[in-house]
Formats: structure tokens, sequence, C-alpha cells
């Protein structure tokens, strides 16, 4: 095949997927504005409350002062689902920021260490 | 039928002359075969233009890989034209010999005889003389092997010229198909080459037909993409023309033909220059690049490249959602399942209940998805396999968009498992592991798009003058 006729034919064929994913995402998105709910699995929740007593971990929270405005700082808390944003909702507000950032779970349990940089002076409390 | 000889015979030769035909049995020699009309018969043929065909026939010292074109003489009035068509010959003795339709076009402008001629130099010094020069035919046939073709008197200005592919190691010799030009009406006419050298018989019109019928992919309306041929093997007898690639092209002649179909259905680009050729291949690139997501560099390797790993991530992307959408449907048609039977519906419910609609789809297909997207200051990176989606995230550093970033993960029912991350150099980089809730029906592109997105508003909306 010629050049011109390879590139013509991938210019069509993208088209053509480009053309595909978007159909399928459209069928996508009106089969689930159609769709009832499905039934809720809320079973995360319990789960993770129970498995962490199982492994015994308990909840806690540790922090370190680095330097002046660094904080360092280890959290461990019962894992749900969009529990780490909220962990970040509340620092912001705080006015700490999240410099290096780890995050897992594990058994139910989230582990948070973070190194926390603070931009507005905390009183201390 | 045919065989192979590695013996030239020249008698063969002379009767080209008289009817048109030469027989070429020799395939053994080293210098490329040069092929043309003879004069008188394109002279008997009054005043219609005769094209001449001719075949170069590629040195075999020659390095393949530098794409000699092929030549192709188009012979008015008696004359041997100076035009050449060169042919660009990939020579791999299993692969398909390209049929670069692109350089046929324009090439028949008399402009680019210069350039023609000096490929032909290049190719080989000594074709210049021969072609130029009507009496040095008969020498030029002594000296290459190639096939002759006749031109028919009915013939217009139509000319086709071959590919040949040398063989690069062998002494096989590559077999030309002849092409029959078309007239007008486009019936054959009877311009015949013949495409085995080997053969010592002389040519004989319908021989060539048949052989020519029996090429695998060539048509005798003048077909025009030749068969892709095993090269190596030629001994066959009816097979002769599997051996060596046979590629003919049709070539139009630009300027002296109308824009007359080849009868072969494919787009027939008339390109008065060259340039407008180049210009319309760069156009094309350009249509290419844009069609990407990322582009990366503007050379033609990088669009292409481009080019492929987006067909790739296309493909991934439209499995990805067919599976979702199957899994949708048989999700929702279980649940109405459960809803009209309640007798049997015990096990229904608990399947229901079970949040592993993934399971019944887990073992045909795994869905997966990879994709990149690239923003000025942002690279996404998102990775699913079966309900685990993988995010990965650079930006430069101005904001953490940690917590923002975040927020958008759960906006899209995400469940995030593990997040790490941080200052790396000049760069905020992420690592988010999730799990995918039940229920969701998130696709790679949509986080993919959704995280660029909602990163570039943050830059926009943030002064670039706070930064930590």
């Amino acid at each position: 095949m010629s050049k011109a006729a390879i590139i013509t034919d991938a210019i069509a064929y993208i088209e053509m997927l480009q053309k595909n994913v978007q159909d399928l995402s459209n069928q996508l998105f009106e089969m689930e504005a159609t769709c009832e709910e499905q039934l809720e699995t809320p079973m995360d929740a319990m789960d993770a409350a129970e498995e962490m007593k199982t492994w015994g971990i308990e909840p806690e929270v540790k922090v370190t002062q680095m330097d002046g405005t660094k904080l360092w700082i280890k959290i461990v808390f019962e894992k749900k689902t969009g529990g780490f944003t909220k962990l970040m909702e509340a620092m912001s507000v705080l006015g700490c920021e999240f410099t290096d950032t780890s995050a897992t779970t594990s058994r139910g349990a989230i582990l948070i260490t973070a190194c926390l940089m603070l931009y507005e002076v905390l009183e201390p409390y | 039928m045919y065989e192979e000889s590695d013996c030239f015979d020249p008698n063969t030769m002379q009767g080209l002359s008289q009817d048109g035909f030469s027989q070429n049995p020799s395939f053994s020699m080293e210098e490329p075969s040069y092929q043309q009309n003879p004069s008188p018969e394109s002279a008997a043929g009054g005043g219609a233009a005769a094209t001449v065909e001719v075949e170069l026939h590629q040195q075999m010292g020659l390095d393949m890989a530098n794409m000699e074109p092929c030549y192709h003489i188009n012979n008015s009035n008696g004359l041997i034209d100076s035009t050449y068509l060169m042919q660009e010959i990939v020579l791999d003795s299993n692969h398909i010999l390209p049929y670069d339709h692109s350089n046929w076009d324009p090439n028949l402008n008399h402009n680019h005889h210069q350039d023609l001629n000096h490929h032909v130099e290049i190719a080989n010094g000594h074709y210049q003389n021969l072609i130029s020069n009507n009496s040095s035919i008969p020498d030029l046939l002594n000296l290459l092997h190639l096939p002759t073709c006749s031109t028919s008197s009915v013939l217009p200005n139509s000319s086709l010229s071959f590919l040949s592919q040398p063989q690069k190691s062998t002494h096989f010799p590559p077999s030309f198909l002849g092409d029959f030009t078309l007239n007008e009406s486009g019936t054959v006419s009877n311009l015949v080459h013949d495409p085995l050298f080997h053969l010592n018989l002389p040519s004989r019109p319908p021989l060539f037909r048949e052989l020519f019928q029996s090429l695998p992919n060539c048509s005798f309306g003048g077909g025009g993409s030749g068969g892709v041929v095993d090269e190596k093997d030629g001994s066959e007898g009816g097979r002769q023309f599997d051996n060596g690639v046979l590629q003919f092209c049709r070539d139009w002649d630009m300027n002296c033909m109308a824009k007359e179909g080849n009868g072969k259905g494919t787009a027939t680009k008339h390109f008065a220059t060259e340039r407008q050729r180049r210009e319309h291949l760069n156009g094309k690139f350009t249509a290419l690049r844009s069609l990407v997501p990322n582009p990366t560099k503007t050379d033609r390797a990088s669009i292409i490249g481009d080019a492929i790993e987006y067909i790739k991530e296309l493909l991934r992307t439209v499995n990805e959602l067919k599976i979702l959408v199957e899994k949708k449907r048989c999700g929702r048609d279980r649940s109405k399942r459960h809803k009209t039977e309640d007798g049997t519906s015990g096990d229904l419910e608990s399947v229901n209940k079970k949040p592993n609609p993934d399971q019944s789809y887990n073992g045909p297909s795994l869905r997966s998805a990879w994709l990149q997207r690239k923003s000025k200051d942002t690279e996404v990176d998102v990775r699913i396999i079966d309900d685990e989606v993988t995010i990965k995230l650079a930006q430069r550093k101005k904001i953490n968009c940690l917590l923002i970033v975040s927020k958008v993960i759960d906006e899209l029912q995400l469940d995030i498992h593990h997040v790490t991350g941080g200052l790396v150099g000049d760069n905020y980089s992420f690592l988010f592991n999730s799990k995918i809730c039940e229920g969701s029906s998130v696709y790679a592109s949509a986080i993919a798009n959704k995280l660029i997105e909602v990163v570039n508003r943050q830059y926009a909306a943030i002064p670039p003058s706070t930064s930590y």
C-alpha cells in the first residue's frame, strides 16, 4: 500500500473508533440514567470496623513536629469510602497542606502518614 | 511451462523488434534490466502515442533498501520518451513489494525527467545513455534481460510499469508481470509483457494473458496492485509469477491522459506536480496528528507512532465500554428479573445482593483499560483492571491538587484505597489506587478527562503567584 493510502486508512479508522467510543459512552450514559438504583452494598463500612477489631488495629493519631512549619503526622482510622477526602478537607480547613503523603488501606483500616506544611500559624491546642 | 534459465538467449531479443515481444530468459545478470518498446512498433502505430513499458530491473548489487524507483519510459511517437518512472522497490524476498502509488502519478511529468534521470544515473549510470538513444535499445536489450512489452497501436498514452523485485541474494529471476494497459474502453490492449524472463518461448499475447490471468492478485483489466508473491519459489511452471513480487502499477500519464479511470476503482488522485502530491501527503499527516489527543512532536515518525498508540488505546476503550454496557444490561435485566420472579427469586436475590456482577464476566473478559492524557501542566495515566483503578498524576508544581483530585475521585465513585505522592523536584506526583464502587460504570477515558479538566481549572483559578 502506498503511504498516502495507509495514512488515509489510518485517519478513517481512528475516526470510526472515536465514533464507536462516543456511541458506546452515550449508550452507557443513557443506561445509567434510566437504570434503577442497584442494590447498594454498604457492606464496606461494616466490614471495615469489624476487620479492624479482628486484627486489633486501633485508630490512632500521632503528630511530630519536624521543623518550623512542618509536621509529621500519622493517622490510623477506620476505612470508609471517601474517608481520605474528608480528612484532606479537614486538614486544609485547618491550614495544613499535605506535602508528602502516603495512605495505605489494609485490614479495614487506613493508615496515613504525611508531612504537613502549615501555611497558617495554628494556635496550639 | 516456463522455466528459468540462467542463460540469456540473445536470439529472443531479436524478435522483439518485430512483434513487440521480447523474451528474456536470463535472470542472472547483475545489472538492471531494461525493457523498452522498440520504436518500430510505436512507429507502426502511427500517430498514436505509444507508450513503452519499461521495466527497470534493479541491479542485484544495488542496495535494495535504497528504494530505487522504477523507471517508466514513455514512448511517444516513436521516440523514447525521457520520462521515467522509477518505482520504489523494497526488497525482501518474503515481503510484499510495496506499490508506491504516490510515486506514479506525478512522475510522468516531463518536468521530472531530470530527477528521474538523476535517479537512473544513481541506479545505473549507463542507463542514461541507453534510454536517451533509440539506437541503443537493442544494445540495452542485450544487456538487460527484462522482457519487453509492446504497445498496442490502439493503446493511448497510458502506460504501465511494473515493479520488479530483484533478488538480493540469489540469481532468482524476478518475474515481471506484464501488465496490460487499458485503452479508453478499459479493455486490455494487446500490450503484453512477458513476465517471465526465463521464458524461452517466444512470447505470445495469449500466453501472457494466461499467465497474467493466473496471477493470483492480478486482474486482466489492468490490476492495480500486483500480487504478492514469494519470489524465492520460482521453479514451478505455472506459478512463475509467484517468484518475485509482482507489482504493477498503473501509470497515469497525467499530461497525456485525461482523467480516465483505471477501471480498478482506486480513487485516482491526479496531481499536476510533485509538489502538490507532497503537499497532499503532508496535509494527511497533519490531519492524522490533529486526531490524536497527545501529539508530541511534529515529525512524521512521531505522528505515526502517536497514531499507533492512539489506535491501540481506542481499541482498548471500545472493548472496555462494550464490557461495561454488557454488564450494565445484564445487571439491569437481572434486577428486573428479580423483581418479577418472586417465587424463585431466592437465588437471584442473593446474587443481586452480592456485589459480584463482575463474576459472570470475569471469565471470558477481564475488563482492562489503559490510557494517558497530557495537558500543558498535567499528565494523567489511568489503568483499569477489573474493578481496580490506578491513577497516576503528575502536575507541575504550582498548587497542590491532592485535595481537589481526591474529591473528584470520590465523585467518580471510586473508593480510594491507597494514595502516595508528594513533591518530586518540580512536580507533584501522585499515585492513587482505588476500587470502583458497585454500580458505578466509569470508564477510563471519563476518569482521565475529568481529572485533566479539574486540574486545569484549578490552575486557571489559582493565580500563579502562590506557590510553595
